[in-house]
């Protein structure tokens, strides 16, 4: 516990400015909302026709002129923000023991790995939540604001569930990184370099058809905004996938970090 | 002299690695393009009816979204992206990495003036961005023309290639006076990208609200594409005050390194 | 004697928190000046200001004549400095770093490296990071020395090294010494002290207490005196001016006396003695005294 109390006093402050981030975004794109609902233009069918590389470019599959698409399209990037906190809070708090030269210290102390790295897990995961509660609480009164029409609680509550699944995600890989990669200052760069890559990677996978099978190796590809905003949802397979990345990749963090060299 | 290659030295493989991603990327996206363009074709009477809030959104002219040039400004903005973040972790990792790695006593006791420490580092990451700006702007030429839909000025995609170079010393001296105020940088990483997604966001934002005065915020928007294939070259303005900025940024930068307490270990 | 560092009514402050306050002192040319105090007081506050690497917020120093801060890039050419924590850039080998750090100096060190390496006992194709605490330090001593400079500055040098170490790296010190190198040396440890320098400032609490030769500090002032006597003697008895840490054990006295040594054996000659010890105190007793706040 008092290492689990620790860790979210270091993370705060951090988490302080991730939320004010998040409000800050929510409050300058609901903006412009007002003006878009009232065009009431309903596209869906009308994009469903596209090729898929035209709606890529045209900023996924999402019709901006409604409310939900809008938010569906502002959503994007919370995702894309949720996932670097989570990719960069969890490689940090396993290497920055070593980067900082307190690992002997903790070390010596009378704990196993075992609970010092469930600690810092438990650490994360509240920290993860307290972003994915603040998210959703701005999502909500966006909502309630603007009255929308064409996008229920129930799937506003499911895309936000998104978000957290994926963050998840990232925050597993982080942590493996951070414990199999022998260089402490390292992990952040590489947990970064991978967040960037399957970013990029989804961009790609968007645009052609002949790479769709990319789509189970990026994990901004599982859980889109834009199938619940039309009515449908997310395949059963990347439930199974993520429960084994993000499972695979705790187990290996902590078989990894057991074993692992401590350097000062 | 010393400290300067040492510096290059010490950054080739970031820099190589940043490079190469860039160019993946490139290619790997110039290569749909063929593709894409002959789907697209059909749909551009279609693309017509669109309101106009989204192509705003998009920051793209949509008649030429299947033309060479039109894609190519589509790639441009997750280029910018990528250099972005490349340029701010090189800017801010260049002094703060002595601090990190509690060199600074090493360095600061050598008989160099502060000033001729903060140059040097400055001189080489300005060359690992040349470097980097070459490759791109070099290799940006050579694929666009084995992947175009169609003929294109070669001149105007020159200009938006090269306008990676002043987003990325715009970002890159705004991250070496920000090392400087910092008493210590933790993680480059978070601190860089936290800055850069900043800027992305509020860029898009901006394009999304169609507010102009955010475009002055961004320095991602700094150099409007439309205008540069229609009139093939720079907005002057966006250009002066990009690099008005930056030198603004690194005399900041200077003037704050000569008083500096180099925090003890 | 021409001074090579002169230190005067310097005081830095860190925002509202004391560093050092009003601190002067002139180190003399081709000597070994001891800088000693207890933890926080200020030793490498002051180190850090002569090599600039911080700003001073009043007062003045001189190097070799020259303005500290002003000229600190002159006046580094002729320093080697040895922090007391040494830790370097990742991924080099230590003829890399020392290499690095020769290129400073536009002169060839390569001989030079290579004789310190072989004395000092360091394997100069290792990577740093792989090296022991120890064998960083003696990265740190070569790469403070390898330009033979002027004057060397040392913040507590000796942690991490063995005594055999120790015993190489002060004789590699005094041999730099004979050479003409001035030494400006901060410990705690005082045998350090009292085996090296011929002069020491002693500060505490920010502020230099006393800046004394070593042999005047240990001859003149101070003598440590045991008694064993016959019959019991009031402990009163010794009470008085110059008399210091006074113990009673049964029939054991002992105090530390400074002061006119007549006065005293006047005293002692009252007493029937079994046994009498008279003997140089140890520094350690003498900077005690300076070490303990006066509340």
């Amino acid at each position: 516990m008092n290492m689990y109390l620790h860790e979210m006093k270091t993370y705060r402050k951090s988490i302080l400015i991730w939320s004010v981030c998040l409000v800050i975004y929510f409050l300058l794109s609901v903006n412009k909302l007002n003006a878009l609902d009232s065009a009431g233009q309903d596209m869906n069918k009308f994009m469903e026709g596209m090729p898929r590389a035209i709606k890529a470019i045209m900023g996924g599959d999402l019709d901006i002129s409604t409310s939900a698409g809008y938010y569906g399209v502002c959503l994007v990037y919370v995702f894309l923000m949720g996932a670097i906190h989570a990719v960069l809070l969890g490689a940090n708090i396993i290497a920055k023991e070593e980067q900082e030269k307190t690992v002997e210290f903790l070390m010596v102390k009378p704990v196993t790995r075992t609970k010092i790295l469930l600690s810092k897990l438990s650490a994360t995961l509240t920290n993860i939540l307290i972003f994915n509660l603040v998210s959703l609480g701005v999502g909500l009164w966006f909502f309630q604001k603007f009255e929308s029409k064409t996008f229920d609680t129930n799937d506003l509550i499911m895309v936000h569930f998104g978000l957290f699944l994926t963050q998840l995600i990232f925050m597993a890989i982080g942590n493996v990184v951070a414990a199999i990669n022998q260089k402490s200052r390292t992990a952040g760069s590489i947990s970064m370099g991978i967040l960037l890559t399957t970013y990029f990677l989804s961009i790609l996978v968007a645009l052609s058809e002949k790479i769709d099978f990319l789509k189970y190796i990026t994990p901004f590809k599982y859980f889109e905004v834009a199938p619940i905003v039309h009515g449908e949802s997310w395949g059963f397979e990347y439930y199974v996938i993520s429960l084994f990345i993000i499972i695979g990749c705790l187990i290996s963090t902590f078989v990894f970090y057991k074993k692992r060299d401590l350097k000062v | 002299m010393n400290i300067f290659i040492h510096e290059l030295r010490f950054n080739r493989k970031s820099v190589l690695i940043w490079s190469f991603s860039l160019l993946a990327f490139l290619v790997f996206m110039m290569s749909m393009l063929p593709g894409i363009a002959k789907d697209g074709k059909s749909l551009l009477d279609m693309v017509k009816n669109y309101p106009p809030e989204m192509m705003k959104a998009l920051g793209v002219n949509v008649t030429s979204l299947i033309t060479t040039l039109g894609f190519f400004t589509y790639l441009m903005n997750y280029a910018l992206l990528i250099g972005a973040i490349q340029a701010m972790n090189l800017g801010l990792s260049l002094i703060s990495k002595e601090n990190r790695m509690k060199t600074a006593d090493f360095l600061l006791t050598k008989p160099v003036k502060r000033s001729d420490v903060y140059v040097a580092k400055f001189c080489s990451g300005i060359v690992s961005l040349i470097f980097t700006n070459i490759l791109f702007v070099s290799m940006s030429a050579l694929i666009c023309t084995i992947f175009k839909s169609d003929d294109f000025s070669m001149k105007a995609l020159i200009l938006m290639a090269f306008s990676l170079f002043f987003v990325q010393i715009c970002f890159y001296s705004m991250g070496f006076m920000i090392s400087t105020i910092l008493k210590k940088i933790k993680s480059v990483v978070s601190v860089s990208m936290g800055i850069v997604f900043s800027f992305f966001i509020v860029g898009i934002l901006g394009a999304i609200i169609g507010d102009d005065k955010i475009r002055y915020i961004s320095p991602f928007k700094y150099f409007d594409y439309t205008y540069i294939v229609k009139n093939e070259g720079y907005e002057w303005g966006f250009l002066l005050l990009a690099l008005i900025l930056s030198a603004a940024f690194t005399a900041v930068g200077f003037v704050i390194y000569q008083k500096k307490d180099i925090p003890s270990v | 004697m021409t001074s090579v560092i002169e230190i005067n009514k310097l005081t830095k402050m860190y925002g509202k928190a004391r560093g050092v306050e009003d601190v002067s002192f002139t180190v003399e040319k081709g000597e070994i000046f001891g800088f000693i105090g207890p933890n926080g007081a200020g030793k490498s506050t002051t180190i850090r200001t002569i090599l600039s690497l911080i700003y001073p917020t009043s007062g003045e120093i001189k190097i070799f004549g020259k303005d500290a801060i002003a000229e600190s890039h002159e006046i580094a050419k002729e320093i080697g400095y040895l922090p007391s924590e040494v830790f370097y850039y990742d991924n080099m080998k230590v003829i890399d770093l020392l290499k690095y750090s020769a290129s400073f100096y536009k002169k060839d060190c390569t001989d030079r490296i290579k004789q310190l390496a072989k004395r000092l006992n360091l394997d100069l194709n290792r990577k740093i990071d792989d090296l022991s605490y120890g064998n960083k330090k003696k990265v740190g001593i070569i790469q403070g020395l390898l330009h033979s400079p002027k004057l060397i500055i040392l913040d507590e040098p000796t942690g991490g090294l063995d005594p055999l170490m120790q015993q190489t790296f002060f004789e590699l010190l005094k041999e730099e010494n004979e050479k003409g190198a001035t030494i400006l040396f901060s410990s705690h440890i005082l045998s350090e002290v009292q085996k090296m320098c011929d002069r020491v400032a002693i500060i505490r609490d920010g502020k230099i207490v006393q800046v004394e030769k070593i042999s005047v500090l240990k001859e003149n002032n101070y003598k440590h005196i045991k008694l064993e006597t016959k019959g019991d003697v009031p402990l009163d008895y010794f009470k008085g001016s110059g008399v210091q840490k006074l113990e009673k054990n049964h029939t054991h006295i002992s105090f530390i006396y400074k002061g006119n040594i007549n006065d005293l054996l006047s005293r002692v000659a009252n007493i029937n003695l079994q046994n009498i010890w008279i003997e140089e105190p140890s520094l350690e007793e003498i900077f005690m005294h300076f070490y303990q706040k006066e509340d």
